[in-house]
């Protein structure tokens, strides 16, 4: 024997050890009969997981593979008609090295009906992603906005703003109605979440539906499918809740949903900082009106509140006393077969009010430095009322006409009151009053002949605006502790506007090019009259001048372009432009200059789920006149705010980048986005202050360069058994202004993070943590930087029993850079006592610490805000559903 | 996945299981697969007799058309599927390029299965997790012993349980078990299977080729004018190789 031939033999049993055994076998009956199609399983000992199986054949034969040698395990045989044989194995090899012979006792086995409802909880389908809203709902959803928030690829911003996949949305529409128009905000806040079943998504969705055909756009529409069972009968809910502090809440809603007629009513009165009607206002804006809400957009608003944080989250709650009387009643039904009329009426009261103290530091100069104590109350109403409506016909061929008015009114009255305490005792009392009213008319029509789709449109609107201040300030000399000075301005400021606008546009498709051109003639007049009045005890006669007017007409005459090319399969390269003139015309000056804008974009779907999107935006003129004059008083340091600077049209460019994964199968959704924009001059800086009354204001600002930076991921993670998620978002300024009479440049960079946990455990606890960081730094004029940082975390356990009570207890805080902090707990508590019944139990910062302080930097000044009257309360509210 | 239970309750089979058993399946179908997304709800039936199965598939949703480019092939392999496992026998009704369609014999569940070790419960089910590649996908089932039929929707099965839930690991394909209860209709095997898989891979190809060879021509010949060229690209659900 070789040695070769040795090596062989010694390998041979160690060959054999290591295959890996096979079990054979035959299954029969007790009757002898083989049994086909048994399930033969080998299973790890006292556990469901499987090392292999076979199935019988035929003839009952089976043959099971790699079946582990030294491990203990059980054998299972199971079949539908039979007994379960099972058997405890201490070793393959020991057993099982013959044929086995299995006979299975014949069993009139019970065999299990089952029936199992899925819901789908998303399905896209084309352009239209369908959501199964009850996937979405839980105990603590109770309107539209919470539900919409709750699914993915949706964000919801301060002003009830939707987006989708980063896509704005256009419309909120119920059953395929368009009942609210822009100000969908109305429905999204105030509808009953358990009125809906399924939420759809539009992608390139257009209000016109011979538009469909021709252009792709960039928005979005949802579509509310309410469920069956609330439809063709008077449906709705009631919620009414009170609480031992004073607080109550009184919410309804009513909804008919019928086949020609479509019917949605709410009402609200409340105290505890809900604030649903109160979208009426968003009209306003969206028409012309004045009363516009903070827009991040203006660069200005940078320079005021650089480096200041905002508190998060409860931010509402420190209002001490707030009321919300809102009533809104929306309807649409069709006349004939291709008559459509919609109407909507608002009506909204809200009335807040809010104290502070505040401490502030404020640099005159490097040797001179103020010191401020602050103690101010703010009260402040907002009425509004509203009525719009319009008449739609739609032939379902190649014409479709729309005409559309509203008449609208609103009133905004502040009441404040600051007693400052320094070398000196100041106090000012101010009331400011606002008032608009405007109407307007609209008529649109649109044909579609050979592919193309041409469209007319004419808009007039006639509005007017009051504006009273009345300001009171006096100062103590702490000394004598006597009146030393007395100051009283009135001042009335008029405006009136009138605008006309003509549009003629072409759209059609020709290949792979998509294209629109047109015409547009705009006029506005509008004028203004401004009427002060001075009252002093220092000053003797009083100062009254004279009112001036100011008057301007505008003339504008533009062409239109917009081109978008498909590129491949899946890109789109988008070009559009403005170009025309302008003239300019007031008592005292005229001016004429040519006006451009234009962007260029290129959007690559990959899928439905994934797109990236690349911009440019140049803009030469005034887009966007609403910004040209006053568009509101400034109330708290006795200021107005009137007339204009034109120094020429301003000029900005901007660069976009993002790009969006939204994967709804796996829970996974993440997005990337990049601005940049270089104003070269800044139109929201053409008001200035009337010198006379104060040389506090703000000037016409060049080179002002802003760059923000956007990340955010959220995906389900099987490790930490939930959703993981991380959001940051960098941002960087550099504006130059004229901030007390003097010019400068004000830089400002903030970077906040944020991460949570939301567990998906099985059982009926589950965990949600949240934790963040902001972090600032504004500086003037190459002066300090003044910094600034805030954590804030919250923690949430969530119990759930099946149909029977929910319950959430929040533990949420934020430590502030001066190591001050503030922390509360809130509790909800929902118990369903019976199908239509709700209990609900809402705990409001309980527990807290009862006072924040707030560190504002600004660029001039730093102080701090002592929020000291942090309500608490419990409201117990029942939930009524019909 | 959200699943509620409504109601469970025990019949009675006969001994020697001659009642058949009749499995329904909610089916989520990505008919862009590959390409986008449009998803497509269909009712899945599986119905069992011993040895015997038959699956096949109606559909909820109409599909929706991508573009004017879009051409879909409506009807594919997951419409019908025939097993005997009593004769080792798979038949898939299946469509050539021509709209034509007809039977083809396929193998029986020549996916190998591996198991994770992962378990969790579905309604009542207790059910395992088993992962297998299978022509060009990969596939991930849920099935129960609890029900030891080695069955399962489309060309899946040969576990030693009812499958429960499958999907693809895209998630194009989703089937989601909503019902089992007993029916006294039975599987019938289709008659005129005379196409075994290959033929009809090669039959396939064949046409594929020819389209493509009438397209280079045209695009090549006397047409000086011509801008573009049309690409031709094919999907299919189960991949062969080239």
């Amino acid at each position: 024997m070789n040695i070769y031939r040795f090596i062989i033999l010694l390998m041979l049993p160690v060959g054999l050890w290591a295959q890996p055994t096979m079990i054979k076998g035959h299954i029969h009956s007790s009757t002898g009969r083989p049994v086909q199609g048994a399930s033969v399983l080998v299973r790890k000992n006292d556990t469901a997981a499987i090392f292999a199986f076979a199935i019988s054949a035929v003839d009952g034969s089976f043959l099971v593979r790699s079946v582990p040698d030294k491990t203990p395990f059980v054998f299972d045989v199971r079949h539908v008609s039979y007994e379960t044989k099972r058997v405890h194995i201490d070793s393959a090899t020991l057993c099982c090295m013959g044929e086995m012979l299995i006979v299975l006792q014949e069993h009139a086995k019970e065999l299990r009906e089952v029936v199992v409802k899925r819901a789908q909880p998303v399905i896209i389908r084309s352009d239209t992603t369908v959501f199964n809203a009850n996937s979405y709902k839980t105990p603590e959803i109770i309107k539209v906005e919470d539900l919409l928030r709750n699914m993915q690829g949706f964000t919801v911003d301060a002003n009830g703003r939707l987006s989708f996949n980063g896509k704005p949305v256009e419309r909120v529409l119920i059953d395929g109605d368009d009942l609210a128009d822009q100000g969908y905000q109305l429905i999204t806040r105030n509808l009953d979440a358990s009125l809906i079943e399924k939420v759809e998504v539009v992608d390139n969705f257009n209000t016109n539906r011979l538009m469909r055909n021709v252009e792709r756009t960039n928005k979005v529409g949802v579509n509310l499918k309410i469920a069956s069972r609330y439809k063709a009968k008077l449906s709705g809910s009631a919620e009414l809740g009170a609480s031992v502090n004073n607080r109550y809440l009184a919410d309804i809603n009513n909804i008919f949903i019928g086949k020609k007629v479509k019917w949605l009513g709410f009402g609200s009165y409340n105290n505890v900082a809900r604030d649903p009607s109160g979208n009426v206002r968003y009209y306003f804006q969206q028409e012309g009106g004045q009363f516009s809400e903070a827009d991040d957009d203006r660069p200005f608003r940078n320079i005021l509140e650089s480096g200041s944080l905002n508190i998060p989250g409860v931010g509402d709650r420190y209002v001490k006393n707030n009321s919300d009387l809102g009533l809104a009643v929306m309807n649409s039904w069709r006349m004939g077969k291709f008559t459509k009329v919609n109407m909507l009426v608002g009506v909204n009261d809200l009335f807040l009010r809010n104290q502070t103290e505040s401490l502030a530091e404020t640099e005159i100069s490097d040797q001179e430095k103020w010191v401020l104590r602050n103690a101010t109350t703010l009260g402040q109403r907002y009425r509004d009322a509203l009525v719009r409506g319009s008449v739609q016909t739609d032939r379902g061929k190649d014409h479709v006409r729309s005409l559309n008015f509203g008449v609208q009114g609103a009133r905004e009255t502040y009441h404040f009151s600051d007693l400052l305490s320094g070398a000196a005792r100041d106090s000012l009392i101010e009331k400011l009053r606002n008032s608009a009213r405007s109407i307007r008319l609209g008529w649109q029509e649109t044909f579609l002949f050979k592919r193309q789709v041409l469209g007319i449109s004419a808009n007039y609107t006639k509005g007017s605006e009051s504006q009273f201040l009345d300001s009171r300030s006096a100062r103590y000399l702490s000394f004598w502790g006597l009146d030393s000075s007395y100051l009283r301005n009135q001042h009335r400021f008029d405006q009136k506007n009138q605008l006309l606008d003509l549009h003629l546009k072409l759209n059609g498709n020709k290949g792979k090019l998509q294209y629109e051109y047109g015409a547009a003639i705009v006029h506005r007049h509008m004028s203004y009259l401004s009427q002060p009045r001075v009252i002093s005890n220092l000053q003797k006669p009083d100062l009254n001048p004279e009112p001036t007017y100011d008057d301007y007409r505008i003339a504008q005459v533009k062409g239109m372009f917009k081109g978008v090319m498909r590129t491949g399969l899946k890109g789109r390269l988008s070009v559009q432009g403005e170009a025309g003139g302008e003239k300019l015309d007031s008592d005292t000056s005229s001016y004429r200059f040519g006006i451009f804008n234009g962007s260029a974009a290129y959007t690559h779907n990959f899928s439905q789920m994934r797109s990236l999107r690349l911009a440019y935006i140049v803009v030469r003129g005034f887009s966007d006149y609403d910004k040209l004059y006053p568009s509101q008083l400034l109330s708290g340091n006795g200021i107005i705010i009137s007339g204009l600077v034109f120094e020429g049209p301003v000029f900005s460019q901007g660069w976009t980048g993002s790009y969006q994964s939204n994967n709804f199968y796996k829970q996974r959704n993440w997005s990337l986005t990049f601005n940049y924009r270089v104003h070269a001059e800044s139109y929201a800086m053409a008001v200035r202050a009337r010198p006379e009354i104060s040389e506090y204001g703000f000037g016409l600002t060049r080179n002002n360069r802003l760059v923000n930076g956007l990340f955010n991921w959220e995906s389900f993670v099987k490790a930490v058994k939930g959703k993981l998620g991380v959001a940051a978002n960098f941002d960087k300024s550099s504006l130059s202004g004229i901030v007390n009479g003097v010019e400068g440049n004000s830089e400002r960079s903030g970077l906040s993070a944020e991460a949570w946990w939301t567990s998906g455990f099985h059982f009926p606890l589950n965990l949600e943590v949240r934790g963040g960081v902001i972090y600032t730094t504004g500086r003037w004029n190459g002066g300090g930087i003044n910094a600034n940082r805030q954590y804030r975390w919250s923690s949430k356990l969530k119990f759930k029993s099946e149909n029977k009570m929910y319950a959430a207890f929040s533990w949420n805080g934020f430590l502030l850079s001066n190591r001050d902090q503030f922390h509360g707990l809130d509790l909800f508590l929902s118990c369903p006592l019976s199908k239509r019944l709700i209990l609900h139990v809402t705990g409001v910062n309980l527990l807290n610490s009862g006072r924040v302080t707030e560190k504002l930097v600004m660029p001039y000044n730093t102080s701090q805000s002592m929020f000291y009257l942090v309500q608490r309360y419990i409201l117990v509210s029942a939930n009524i559903s019909i | 996945m959200k699943h509620i239970i409504l109601f469970i309750f025990l019949i009675s089979s006969a001994a020697h299981a001659q009642e058949n058993v009749r499995v329904e399946y909610q089916v989520r179908f990505n008919d862009q697969f590959d390409r986008g997304r449009s998803d497509r709800m269909h009712t899945g039936y599986l119905l069992i007799n011993n040895s015997e199965s038959r699956y096949f598939m109606v559909q909820k949703s109409a599909y929706v058309q991508k573009d004017e480019h879009d051409i879909s092939m409506i009807t594919d392999t997951t419409q019908y599927i025939y097993t005997n496992q009593g004769k080792g026998v798979l038949i898939a009704e299946e469509m050539n390029l021509k709209g034509k369609r007809y039977f083809v014999s396929d193998s029986l569940y020549p996916m190998k299965w591996e198991f994770t070790g992962d378990e969790k419960m579905i309604d009542s089910l207790r059910c395992t997790k088993a992962n297998c590649y299978f022509r060009g996908r990969y596939y991930t089932a849920w099935f129960t012993t609890d029900i030891p039929l080695p069955f399962g929707p489309w060309k899946m099965g040969g576990l030693p349980g009812l499958v429960v839930e499958l999907q693809d690991m895209d998630e194009n394909l989703v089937i989601q078990l909503t019902s089992v209860g007993k029916t006294s209709e039975t599987p019938i095997p289709p008659r005129d299977v005379s196409v075994t898989m290959d033929d009809h891979v090669a039959e396939i190809k064949k046409l594929i080729n020819r389209i493509r060879a009438n397209n280079r021509a045209s695009s090549t010949g006397d047409c000086i004018t011509c801008q573009q060229q049309s690409v031709v690209e094919f999907y299919t659900w189960e991949k062969f190789p080239e």
